[in-house]
C-alpha cells in the first residue's frame, strides 16, 4: 500500500499513487523533476494527471496545483468526480488550485517575481504540479526556436520550487506514427509516460509504457490501462501479442499455434 | 405579466447590485464556476464567447466593486490580468442567484431587470 507519506519513504521518489504505475517508475517519479505524459486525444493524460495531483493530496499531505489552458476547471472537477476525486472539496481545504488562463499569461506570470504563480506555490505550499497542456504554448509561436525556448523558461521556472510536475503534450496520431519531440519537450523533461491506443479483437484499448525515466531502471514493458470510477489501473502487460504500438496488433507465433491447436 | 415580488429578496438585491448587463451575468457566472481563472480582458472575453473591447470596462466595474483583483504587468504587449476575490458572502449570493436562475419565473424577473437596466445604459 501506498498510504504514507512521501518523505518516510525514498527521498529521491515521489509516488504518484496511481496503481501499477509506481512499480514501473522504480517508486515514483524523480523528486523535483519533470515528466510529461504524451498521448492522442482521450488516452487519458488528463486523468493521470489529476490522479497524481488528487493521490498527492488525500495519500501524501501534499497539496498541489493544477494550470489548465484548455479545458474550464468545471471540467476537469466533472471529470476528476467520474474517476472518483473530488477537487471542489480539496480546493475548499486549500490544498488545491485549479489555475485557467491561457499560456502567454501564463508564461508571465512565472517570468514575475512574486507573480500570481508565486503566491499561489507559497499560499498553498504546493508540492506537486499538473499542467494541461504543453502544446497550448504553440499559440505564443509557430517559430520552433523560439517554442523550445519558451518552453524550456516554462519548465525551469517551475523547477524553481520544491515541486515535481507533470505535464501533457497531445500526439497527432491516433495509432501508428509516434513522435518523440516536439519543440524538444522530451529532450527537456526527466521522464516521458507514454499513452497509445491499441486495435485488439475489433476493440479499442489503452496502453502505457514508460519511454523515458532519466538515470533511473524501469519497467520496459507495454502493460494494458483502465480507467475507473475509482482511478487509473495499470494492468498486466499486453502478454502474447507483438505489435503493440503500431496500434495493430498481431498474436505471437506461440500464442498463435495454440489458439489454431484448439480449434 | 411579471410579479418582480416574486423574486427572492436577497436574489432582487444581488441582481440590483451586481447585474448591471448580460457580460456581468457571464464574468460572474463564470468566475463562480472558474474561481482561480487568471486571464487578460482577450482570454477571459474568449472563454464567455464575448469580445474583449466590449467586456473590459465590465471587468473594470467588477474590479472596483472589488470581486475582482487587478495587476498590470509592463512589457511587450502589457496588459491587465484578472482575477477573482470575492468575499465569502458574495460567493453565496451567486449561489442563490444560480439557483434562481433554474426556475423560470425568477429567470424571467432576472432577465426583465438586466434588459431595462441595458435599456437605461
Amino acid at each position: 500500500m501506498v498510504n504514507k507519506s512521501a518523505s518516510e519513504g525514498d527521498k529521491t521518489r515521489v509516488p504518484t499513487g496511481i496503481k501499477g504505475l509506481d512499480d514501473m517508475l522504480g517508486g515514483g517519479l524523480l523528486c523535483n523533476s519533470i515528466a510529461v505524459i504524451k498521448g492522442a486525444p482521450g488516452t487519458g493524460k488528463s486523468c493521470i494527471g489529476m490522479e497524481y495531483i488528487a493521490r498527492g493530496i488525500t495519500a501524501y499531505n501534499e497539496p498541489g496545483l493544477i494550470i489548465t489552458f484548455e479545458e474550464f476547471p468545471r471540467q476537469l472537477y466533472r471529470d476528476a468526480l467520474a474517476i472518483g476525486f473530488d477537487l471542489r472539496e480539496y480546493e475548499k481545504e486549500n490544498k488545491l488550485r485549479t489555475i485557467f488562463t491561457t499560456p502567454a499569461v501564463f508564461l508571465r506570470e512565472i517570468q514575475q517575481p512574486g507573480g500570481i504563480f508565486d503566491r499561489t506555490i507559497e499560499e498553498i505550499s504546493a508540492k506537486r504540479v499538473f499542467v494541461d497542456s504543453m502544446t497550448q504554448l504553440e499559440r505564443i509561436t509557430q517559430d520552433p526556436v523560439q517554442l523550445r525556448e519558451i518552453m524550456y523558461t516554462f519548465l525551469n521556472g517551475l523547477l524553481r520550487y520544491d515541486i515535481t510536475a507533470m505535464v501533457t503534450q497531445e500526439d497527432a496520431f491516433i495509432t501508428g506514427n509516434m513522435s518523440v519531440a516536439e519543440a524538444g519537450l522530451s529532450y527537456i523533461v526527466d521522464t516521458i509516460i507514454q499513452l497509445r491506443y491499441v486495435e485488439i479483437s475489433s476493440t479499442i484499448q489503452r496502453a502505457l509504457f514508460i519511454l523515458k525515466h532519466r538515470a533511473s531502471d524501469h519497467d520496459k514493458s507495454i502493460k494494458r490501462m483502465l480507467i475507473t470510477a475509482s482511478g487509473i489501473d495499470v494492468q498486466t502487460a499486453f502478454e502474447g501479442r507483438e505489435g503493440i504500438l503500431s496500434g495493430n496488433p498481431y498474436l505471437t507465433k506461440r500464442l498463435k499455434k495454440a489458439e489454431e491447436f484448439f480449434k | 405579466m411579471l410579479d418582480f415580488e416574486n423574486l427572492d429578496p436577497q436574489v432582487s438585491l444581488f441582481v440590483d447590485e451586481y447585474i448591471d448587463s448580460f457580460i456581468t451575468w457571464d464574468l460572474i457566472l463564470f468566475f463562480h464556476e472558474n474561481p482561480y481563472t487568471v486571464g487578460s480582458p482577450s482570454s477571459i472575453a474568449m472563454s464567455i464567447g464575448r469580445l474583449g473591447s466590449d467586456i473590459e470596462p465590465f471587468l473594470e466595474r467588477l474590479t472596483e466593486k472589488g470581486i475582482l483583483s487587478c495587476e498590470f504587468r509592463a512589457g511587450n504587449g502589457a496588459e491587465a490580468i484578472y482575477a477573482y476575490k470575492p468575499e465569502a458572502d458574495f460567493e453565496k449570493s451567486v449561489v442563490e442567484f444560480k439557483r434562481a436562475l433554474k426556475d423560470r419565473a425568477s429567470r424571467l424577473i432576472i432577465v426583465s431587470k438586466v434588459l431595462q437596466k441595458e435599456a437605461r445604459r
